[in-house]
C-alpha cells in the first residue's frame, strides 16, 4: 500500500480536490485529466467500468472551468470528476444495470441523483460496472466482466456497487454513486477500503434507479473520506415527489458535526449474531475500533438486538417478488438474456402475496424492535462484513470454521438495517495480514445521519487507514 | 401451514403466474423455496396481529405529482 504524495491528484479526497479547485490550484480540466489518465492505464486491470463517457467529461470540465473562472463557483461538487453505478439514469447515455437485458436502454433524461449531481457542476466520468439487476454481492458479471480489487486483484470488490467501489479505490475518480438493497454500498467499500453511506430510506430520492426492490432500494455514495460522503449527501438529499418513498423532511448541513467529539454519544454493541462467526482478523480490527472510540469519549455498552438474524430470511420475500414485478416482461420473454441470478427472479413469481405482507409485517416487527433499542444509544457498531473481500469465483462457505450461506455471509450484517431503514456507513478500519480492508459500520436513529457521520469521521482522524492507498 | 414445495407444485405455480418454467429449473427452486418458506412462516413475533405491513401509500397532496 502507499501513501499519498503531491504528484498523485487522483488520491486526493473530494474535499482536497475541491478546494484546490475552488482556489484555483487546480483546473477541473486538470483534475479530469489526471484521472482519465489514471484510469487508462489501469482500467484493463480492473474492469470498473462498462461505459466510460471521458468526451463529455471533459465538456463538463471545460464548462466547469469557465463558470469557476468567471466567478460563478457552485460548490465543493464543482468540476469534480463523480462515476455512476450503471443503473443510474442518465441522459443519451446507456444504462444497462449490469444486464443484457437493459443493453440497449438509453434514458431520455437524468435521474434524481445524477440530475442533483449535474446540477452542483460535478463532472460526471461514466457507467460503472455492477452486480447482474444488483442481485448479488461479488460485480463478477456474466455479461460485462468481473470488476476486481484494488486492494487483490484475484479478490472481488464486493458488490453489487462494486465498479464504483473499485473505480473510487483506484483513483478513477473522486467519489462514486452505488445503490444499497440490503449491502450495495456498504459491502463494497468495505472490501475496497472506502466510506460507503445509506441515508435514512426516503432521504435520498431513488427516482431514476433501475429498481431492484422499491420498498429497500437507497441510494448512496462511495468515498474515501467520511466528509467526502457529506459533500455528496448534502447534494443529493431532498424531497422528491416521483419517489413514493420520498419523505418531506429538512434537509440539514451534514458537515454541521464533524470535529466535533464524542464526549457523551452512546454506543451499542450487539456482540450476539454480529460477532459470531467473524473471521479472527476482522474481529480484532473491529475491537481496536471500538478501543478507539472509547478512546475518543463514547460510552460503550452491550446490548442485543434479537431480530436482526431473521432479516436475511425475510428479505427475499420482499425483493425477489418486487424484482420480478418490475422484471416481469424480462423473465417471461427474454429469459435466456439472464446470467446467473435468473433463478431469483423466478423465485419472485412463485411466491404469494400473503407471505409477501407477512415479510412486510415481519419487517414492521424488526423497525419497531429497533427503535425501541435506539432509544437507549445514540449508534450502534459492528463490522460491516464478516471477511474480507473473497477470491474472485471462489465459494462462499465457512466463516471461523462455521458455514454459512452466500445471503448470510455477505448480507448478513448490513440487511437489518435496510429492512429498518436505518441510516448506516461502513467506515475502514483497518486490514488483515494479506493487505485487505475491514470495515466498520455505524448504524444510527432514523433520520440522524449526522450523528454517524460525526462518530465515523472522529473515528477516522484518529487512524491512519483513509490516508492509505492500494498499490497499483 | 405445509411448506412442502415440491417440484409438482413450483410447476403448477408457475403455470398459474404464466411463467415459463422447465422441469428442472422447478425442482431446483423447490429446494430452495420450501425450506425458506418454512423459515420465513415460523416467524410470529408477539404482537404480530396487529402488526401493519411496510408498505408506502401516500395520496398526494394539492401540488404534488407523485406516483404512489
Amino acid at each position: 500500500m502507499s501513501v499519498i504524495d503531491d504528484g498523485e491528484i487522483f488520491y486526493l479526497s473530494l474535499k482536497q480536490v475541491s478546494e484546490r479547485i475552488a482556489s484555483g490550484d487546480l483546473s477541473p480540466v486538470e483534475v479530469l485529466n489526471a484521472v482519465i489518465e489514471r484510469t487508462s492505464g489501469l482500467e484493463p486491470r480492473l474492469n470498473a467500468y462498462i461505459t466510460p463517457t471521458f468526451e463529455r467529461a471533459m465538456d463538463d470540465a471545460r464548462m466547469a472551468e469557465r463558470e469557476i473562472a468567471a466567478g460563478k463557483y457552485r460548490g465543493p461538487l464543482h468540476g469534480v470528476p463523480i462515476g455512476l453505478k450503471d443503473n443510474y439514469w442518465t441522459e443519451g447515455i446507456p444504462t444497462t444495470a449490469g444486464s443484457k437485458l437493459l443493453a440497449d436502454f438509453v434514458p431520455t433524461e437524468d435521474g434524481n441523483a445524477v440530475a442533483r449531481l449535474r446540477a452542483a457542476g460535478a463532472v460526471i466520468t461514466g457507467k460503472l460496472n455492477m452486480h447482474e439487476l444488483a442481485i448479488g454481492g461479488t460485480t463478477t458479471n456474466p455479461h460485462y466482466g468481473a470488476t476486481r480489487n484494488p486492494w487483490g486483484l484475484d479478490r472481488i470488490p464486493g458488490g453489487s456497487s462494486g465498479g464504483s467501489a473499485a473505480a473510487v479505490a483506484a483513483g478513477f475518480c473522486f467519489a462514486a454513486l452505488g445503490t444499497d438493497t440490503v449491502a450495495s454500498v456498504r459491502h463494497p467499500a468495505s472490501h475496497c477500503g472506502l466510506v460507503g453511506m445509506k441515508a435514512t430510506f426516503g432521504r435520498v430520492s431513488v427516482f431514476g434507479t433501475v429498481p431492484l426492490s422499491w420498498s429497500l432500494d437507497h441510494v448512496g455514495p462511495i468515498t474515501r473520506t467520511v466528509e467526502d460522503a457529506a459533500l455528496v449527501l448534502n447534494r443529493i438529499a431532498g424531497y422528491d415527489p416521483r419517489d413514493s418513498g420520498s419523505v418531506d423532511v429538512e434537509v440539514p448541513d451534514f458537515t454541521r458535526r464533524l470535529g466535533e467529539d464524542l464526549n457523551g454519544v452512546r454506543i451499542g454493541l450487539p456482540r450476539k449474531y454480529f460477532f459470531e462467526p467473524l473471521d479472527p482478523e476482522v474481529r480484532d480490527s473491529v475491537e481496536a475500533a471500538i478501543g478507539v472510540l472509547r478512546d475518543l469519549g463514547a460510552s460503550i455498552r452491550d446490548l442485543e438486538f434479537p431480530s436482526a438474524p431473521e432479516a436475511h430470511v425475510i428479505f427475499p420475500f420482499l425483493s425477489r417478488p418486487e424484482a420480478a414485478s418490475f422484471q416481469e416482461d424480462f423473465i417471461r420473454g427474454r429469459a435466456e438474456a439472464y446470467g446467473d441470478v435468473r433463478w431469483n427472479v423466478e423465485l419472485g413469481e412463485l411466491i404469494l402475496a400473503t407471505d409477501y405482507i407477512r415479510a412486510q409485517r415481519l419487517r414492521t416487527a424488526m423497525r419497531q424492535e429497533l427503535e425501541g433499542i435506539m432509544r437507549e444509544v445514540d449508534a450502534l457498531v459492528m463490522p460491516t462484513t464478516r471477511t474480507v473481500a473473497h477470491p474472485i469465483g471462489a465459494p462462499f462457505t465457512t466463516v471461523d470454521g462455521k458455514s454459512l450461506d452466500a445471503f448470510g455471509l455477505m448480507v448478513g450484517l448490513t440487511a437489518p438495517f435496510s429492512l429498518t431503514g436505518s441510516p448506516a456507513i461502513s467506515v475502514p478500519c483497518g486490514f488483515n495480514s494479506e493487505g485487505l480492508p475491514i470495515g466498520l459500520q455505524i448504524v444510527g436513529r432514523a433520520w440522524d445521519e449526522a450523528m454517524i457521520l460525526r462518530i465515523g469521521a472522529a473515528y477516522e482522524g484518529a487512524t491512519p487507514w483513509s490516508d492509505r492507498h492500494p498499490t497499483l | 401451514m405445509n411448506e412442502k414445495v415440491s417440484t409438482e407444485l413450483v410447476l403448477t405455480l408457475a403455470g398459474y403466474a404464466g411463467l415459463p418454467l422447465a422441469e428442472d429449473r422447478a425442482q431446483a427452486l423447490a429446494l430452495i423455496l420450501g425450506p425458506a418458506l418454512q423459515n420465513l412462516r415460523a416467524m410470529r413475533p408477539e404482537g404480530y396481529e396487529h402488526l401493519a405491513p411496510g408498505l408506502n401509500f401516500r395520496v398526494p397532496t394539492a401540488g404534488d405529482d407523485t406516483p404512489g
